[in-house]
C-alpha cells in the first residue's frame, strides 16, 4: 500500500467557486473550472469535481444536468443517469403485471404482487405526474414523495370513476390497462419535457 | 470527469428563502451524545414491537359495560404501560433529536409512533373498525358488476370505494385484510404529508416538525381517535392535506400545479360531502387572503369547476338525485342510514322543543362526542374517572387556543408569510363550517367534524406562538408543553379509546350477519331489514352477500335527534308499525335503548313504554336470539 496524502483545497477555493455561482447563477461547469483554475492554479479537474459535489451535497450549490447536443430522445431515455427514474416506473409497472397475470396467487410469491400493487397505486401515477406537470420544482425526496402519494389517492379513484361509465366497467383488467396506460404516458411525457428543457439548457 | 454526462449549470443555493428556525431547548451535547447511540434505536423499535404483539382481550362484546375499556382490554395494564412509556420516551426523544438531513428516521419513527397511538385496534381488529362494512359491501358490489352501487351509503361519493376496489383487485388481497392494510397507509400518509408540510411551516427544522407531527396526532381528538379507522371522513382529508403541499408549490405561475391542484380537488368532490365543503370554504378563504395573488381567475375557474362538477356528479347518482339538504345530511352522519321513504313519513314531534331544551341537547351531544360522557353505545352505569376527563379537555383547550391564535392572525393576513396565511385560513374555514354546521343541522356532535381539519394548522401556530416570547419563558414553556406531552401520552391514548370494545365490529354482530346470511339465500324477494340506526351498515354486506343481485330495503329510525322524549318513543314504535304491515325482519337489540341514555340521560328501562314495547315485539316469531339482539320475522 503506497503512502498517500489527500490535499484538501482551503476554503478560499469553496468560497470562490460559491461566490462565483451567486454571481452567475447558471454558468457552466466547464467554465466555471476556468475561472476557477485562473484563481487557484494548483487545481485539478478532479479535485474541483470532488469540491463542487461536496458543495451540492451540503445544498450549497444546485447541480443541473444538460444534454450533450445530437442526443435524440429515444437515447436521452436509455441513459440511466437522467432517466433512472422512468426504467424504474416501467419496471414496476411490468413487474406488476407479471405478478398479477403470470405469477400463482400463493404464498410466498404473492408477496411480490402486493408489493408491487401497492407501489402502483400509491405511488407511480402521483409520482409521474408531478414529475410531468411540475418538472422545475426544487422539491426534496420526501416532499416528492408525500405529493406523489397525495395525488396518485386523489388520481386512481377518479380514473375508477371514468371507468364506470364505459363499457368496460371497473374490473381488474380495465384498472390495471388504464394505470399502466396512463403512467407510461404520462412518464413519457415527463421524460420529453425533462429533455425538452435540459436541451434548451433552462434549470429544472 | 467521473459522470458521462457534464454538469451542465450551477446555481447558488444560497439565496435560498430559508424561513425562521426555531428549535427544542434541549441541551445539544447531551442531545448529540444520546441520539448517536444505536441502544435508543433498539429499545424504541423493540418496545414498540413488543406493544404490537401484546394480545389484546378486545371482547367485543356489544354492551361491554365498563366507562374506560381501553384499560380493560389489555392482558395487563401495568405492563402494557410500562412498555408504552418505553416506547415513547425513546422515540420522541430521537424524533426531536433527528437532522434534517436523515428526516426520514424522523418519519420512520413518526409512523411507529402513528401506528401505536392511532392504529393499534386497527390492527388488533383486523380491520374491524370504522365503516368496514359499508365499504366492503360497495367493493364486493364493484368486484361483482363491475359497475358503483346504486344503493350504497355513500352513494355520492364513492372515491374510498373505487380506491378499495383497485387495492385489492392489484394486490389481490382479501377484503378485509384490503381494509386493515388501507387504514395504516391512512396514518402513514397523514405523517408524511404533515410532516413536509411541518417542515416548510417551521423553516426546515426537521426536530420542531416531528414534535409537530406529533402534536397533531395525540394532541387532535378527532385525529388521535380515528386516523387509523377506515372511513371516507378520514381518507378525504388524507387528499386535501395534498392540496396544502401543492399551494406551497409555485402555483401561480405554474400550470402544472395548478391542474395537479384541479385533480385534487375534483377527487376529494367525489370522496366526501363535509371535505369538499370544507375545501371550498378553505378556497375561498384563501383568496381573501390574497394568497392567490394574480391566479384570481384560476381560483374562481377551481371554485366553479369544482361547484359545477359537484352538482353533474350528484345528479348523476342514480337513486337520489340531487338533494343538498340530503347530502348535507347524510354526510353529517346525522341520518347515515335513513332511506329517503322513512324520512319522508316519520311522524313530526308533537311539541317542538324549546330554545333550552335544544341548547341542552346540543350540550350533551357535543359532550358524549367527547367521550366526556358515556360514549354511544357505551352504556357503562359509571361516569368518567377524572383523570379521562383531564386529559381530554386539556388537549382540547390547547387545539382551542390554537383555532383562536389562527382567527386573530386574520387582522395581518396580508403581511404574513404564504404557510402562515395557509394556516390562517384553515382554521379560520374550519371554525367558519363547525358554526354553520351547528347552526343548520342543529347537531351538537357536527361541531366536532371539522376538528380533523384543523390537525394540520393548529399544532405549527401553537408552536411558533410559544417560540416567540422571550427566551427564558420559551425555556420553560417548552419544557412545560414537551413534558405534558409525555406524561399525558398513556392516559390520553386510554381516554380516546375509551370505547374501545364496541367500535370494533363485535363477534354478535358478525355472528347475526352470517345468520342472515345463511337463511336469506340469493333468488328470494326483496327482503326488508328494519332497526334502529346501527344495525344496518353491517347487515346490509351480509345480505347483499348472499344476494347479489335482488335489492334490499333498509328502514332504519331516523337520527333521533330530539330533546322529547315523546317523540322516541313515537318513532320507535312507528318502526315497529312499518314492520307489522309489511313483510321482513326486525333486528331488536340493547341498541333501542341508546337514543334515551344518550340524549335524555333517562334508562328507557324504568319507563312503562318500555315494557309494552317488548312486549308488542315478543309477539312476533324470534329467529335468532343471543341475548343481545333478537331478529323478529313477519311473513
Amino acid at each position: 500500500m503506497t503512502d498517500c496524502t489527500i490535499l484538501r483545497p482551503d476554503d478560499a477555493v469553496r468560497k470562490t467557486i460559491v461566490n462565483l455561482a451567486q454571481s452567475k447563477p447558471q454558468i457552466k461547469a466547464s467554465d466555471l473550472y476556468l475561472i476557477v483554475r485562473d484563481l487557484h492554479k494548483e487545481m485539478s479537474v478532479e479535485t474541483f469535481v470532488e469540491e463542487v459535489r461536496s458543495l451540492a451535497n451540503e445544498r450549497r450549490l444546485a447541480l443541473q444536468e444538460s444534454v450533450p447536443r445530437g442526443i435524440s430522445f429515444f437515447k436521452f431515455l436509455w441513459r440511466w443517469q437522467v432517466s433512472l427514474w422512468f426504467d424504474i416506473v416501467v419496471g414496476i409497472l411490468a413487474l406488476m403485471v407479471v405478478t398479477i397475470y403470470l405469477l400463482p396467487n400463493t404464498y410466498p410469491l404473492v408477496v411480490v404482487r402486493w408489493v408491487a400493487g401497492s407501489i402502483v397505486l400509491l405511488f407511480v401515477p402521483g409520482f409521474v405526474t408531478v414529475k410531468l406537470l411540475l418538472p422545475k420544482e426544487e422539491l426534496d425526496d420526501l416532499e416528492r414523495l408525500a405529493l406523489s402519494l397525495g395525488v396518485s389517492v386523489a388520481l386512481v379513484p377518479l380514473v375508477g370513476l371514468i371507468l364506470n361509465f364505459t363499457p368496460w366497467g371497473i374490473g381488474l383488467d380495465s384498472i390495471v390497462v388504464s394505470l399502466t396506460f396512463y403512467a407510461v404516458a404520462m412518464a413519457l411525457g415527463a421524460a420529453w419535457r425533462k429533455y425538452t428543457i435540459l436541451r434548451s439548457g433552462q434549470s429544472c | 470527469m467521473p459522470s458521462r454526462f457534464r454538469v451542465g449549470y450551477l446555481q447558488a443555493a444560497e439565496d435560498r428563502d430559508v424561513p425562521m428556525k426555531i428549535s427544542l431547548h434541549i441541551h445539544d451535547a447531551w442531545r448529540k451524545r444520546l441520539s448517536s447511540l444505536p441502544w435508543l434505536w433498539i429499545i424504541s423499535i423493540s418496545a414498540a414491537t413488543a406493544i404490537m404483539l401484546t394480545p389484546i382481550q378486545v371482547s367485543l362484546d356489544l354492551f361491554f359495560s365498563h366507562p374506560v375499556q381501553s384499560m380493560y382490554v389489555m392482558r395487563d395494564p401495568v405492563a402494557f404501560g410500562l412498555e408504552f412509556y418505553l416506547f415513547l420516551v425513546p422515540t420522541v426523544f430521537l424524533i426531536t433529536s433527528v437532522k434534517h438531513s436523515h428526516a426520514m428516521k424522523a418519519v420512520v419513527l413518526l409512523v411507529l409512533f402513528g401506528v401505536i397511538f392511532a392504529g393499534l385496534w386497527t390492527i388488533s381488529s383486523r380491520g374491524y373498525i370504522g365503516e368496514p362494512f359499508v365499504f366492503a359491501s360497495d367493493v364486493e358490489y364493484i368486484t361483482d358488476h363491475s359497475r358503483l352501487p346504486i344503493d350504497s351509503q355513500y352513494r355520492g361519493y364513492p372515491g374510498l370505494s373505487l380506491f378499495l376496489s383497485s387495492f385489492s383487485l392489484f394486490t389481490g388481497l382479501r377484503l378485509f385484510d384490503t381494509i386493515a392494510v388501507v387504514s395504516l397507509i391512512q396514518i402513514v400518509a397523514f405523517v408524511l404529508i404533515s410532516y413536509v408540510f411541518f417542515s416548510k411551516a417551521l423553516g426546515i427544522n426537521s426536530k420542531l416538525a416531528g414534535f409537530c407531527v406529533l402534536l397533531a396526532i395525540q394532541g387532535n381528538w378527532s385525529v388521535g381517535k380515528s386516523l387509523g379507522y377506515i372511513h371516507a371522513g378520514s381518507f378525504a382529508p388524507w387528499i386535501l392535506f395534498a392540496t396544502l403541499l401543492l399551494l406551497l408549490t409555485r402555483f401561480e405561475s405554474s400550470a402544472g400545479s395548478r391542474s395537479l391542484i384541479l385533480v385534487v380537488v375534483l377527487a376529494i368532490a367525489i370522496s366526501h360531502f363535509g371535505t369538499w365543503t370544507y375545501t371550498f370554504l378553505f378556497l375561498i378563504i384563501l383568496s381573501f387572503m390574497g394568497l392567490f395573488g394574480k391566479a384570481r381567475k384560476f381560483t374562481i375557474g377551481l371554485l366553479g369547476i369544482s361547484a359545477a362538477f359537484q352538482v353533474v356528479w350528484q345528479a348523476l347518482s342514480p337513486t337520489l338525485g340531487f338533494s343538498v339538504v340530503n347530502t348535507l345530511v347524510v354526510t353529517s352522519g346525522v341520518t347515515s342510514s335513513v332511506t329517503p321513504s322513512v324520512s319522508a313519513t316519520t311522524p313530526s314531534p308533537s311539541t317542538a322543543p324549546t330554545v333550552l331544551e335544544m341548547l341542552s341537547l346540543y350540550g350533551r351531544q357535543a359532550l358524549d362526542r367527547l367521550s366526556l360522557v358515556s360514549e354511544t353505545t357505551n352504556l357503562a352505569p359509571n361516569r368518567n374517572p377524572v383523570w379521562v376527563t383531564l386529559s381530554i379537555v386539556f388537549w382540547l383547550i390547547v387545539t382551542a387556543y390554537g383555532c383562536y391564535l389562527g382567527v386573530v392572525s386574520l387582522r395581518r393576513r396580508l403581511r404574513s408569510p404564504l404557510v402562515q396565511r395557509i394556516e390562517t385560513a384553515g382554521i379560520v374555514s374550519a371554525t367558519v363550517l363547525a358554526a354553520s354546521l351547528l347552526f343548520t343541522l342543529r347537531f351538537g356532535d357536527a361541531l366536532f367534524r371539522p376538528l380533523t381539519y384543523v390537525a394540520l394548522f393548529t399544532s405549527p401556530v401553537i408552536l411558533r406562538r410559544l417560540f416567540s416570547t422571550k427566551v427564558s419563558s420559551r425555556r420553560y414553556l417548552s419544557g412545560a408543553l414537551a413534558i405534558a406531552f409525555v406524561f399525558l401520552s398513556l392516559p390520553t391514548f386510554l381516554a380516546y379509546n375509551k370505547d374501545i370494545s364496541l367500535m370494533p365490529y363485535s363477534s354478535q354482530e358478525q355472528s347475526l350477519g352470517n345468520f342472515v346470511a345463511s337463511s336469506y339465500p340469493s333468488g328470494r324477494d326483496i327482503l326488508r331489514v328494519f332497526g334502529i340506526t346501527g344495525t344496518w351498515p353491517y347487515l346490509r354486506y351480509y345480505v347483499l352477500t348472499s344476494s347479489r343481485n335482488l335489492p334490499n330495503d333498509f328502514l332504519a329510525i331516523e337520527g333521533m335527534r330530539t330533546a322529547n322524549e315523546t317523540n322516541l318513543w313515537l318513532q320507535e314504535n312507528y318502526l315497529v308499525d312499518r314492520f307489522e304491515n309489511s313483510s321482513g325482519i326486525l333486528v331488536f337489540s340493547a341498541l333501542w335503548r341508546v337514543p334515551f341514555e344518550l340524549y335524555l340521560g333517562i334508562s328507557p328501562e324504568c319507563r312503562p313504554e318500555w315494557e309494552l314495547l317488548k312486549t308488542r315485539l315478543m309477539s312476533h316469531t324470534v329467529i335468532f336470539s343471543d341475548g343481545f339482539q333478537n331478529i323478529l320475522w313477519q311473513s
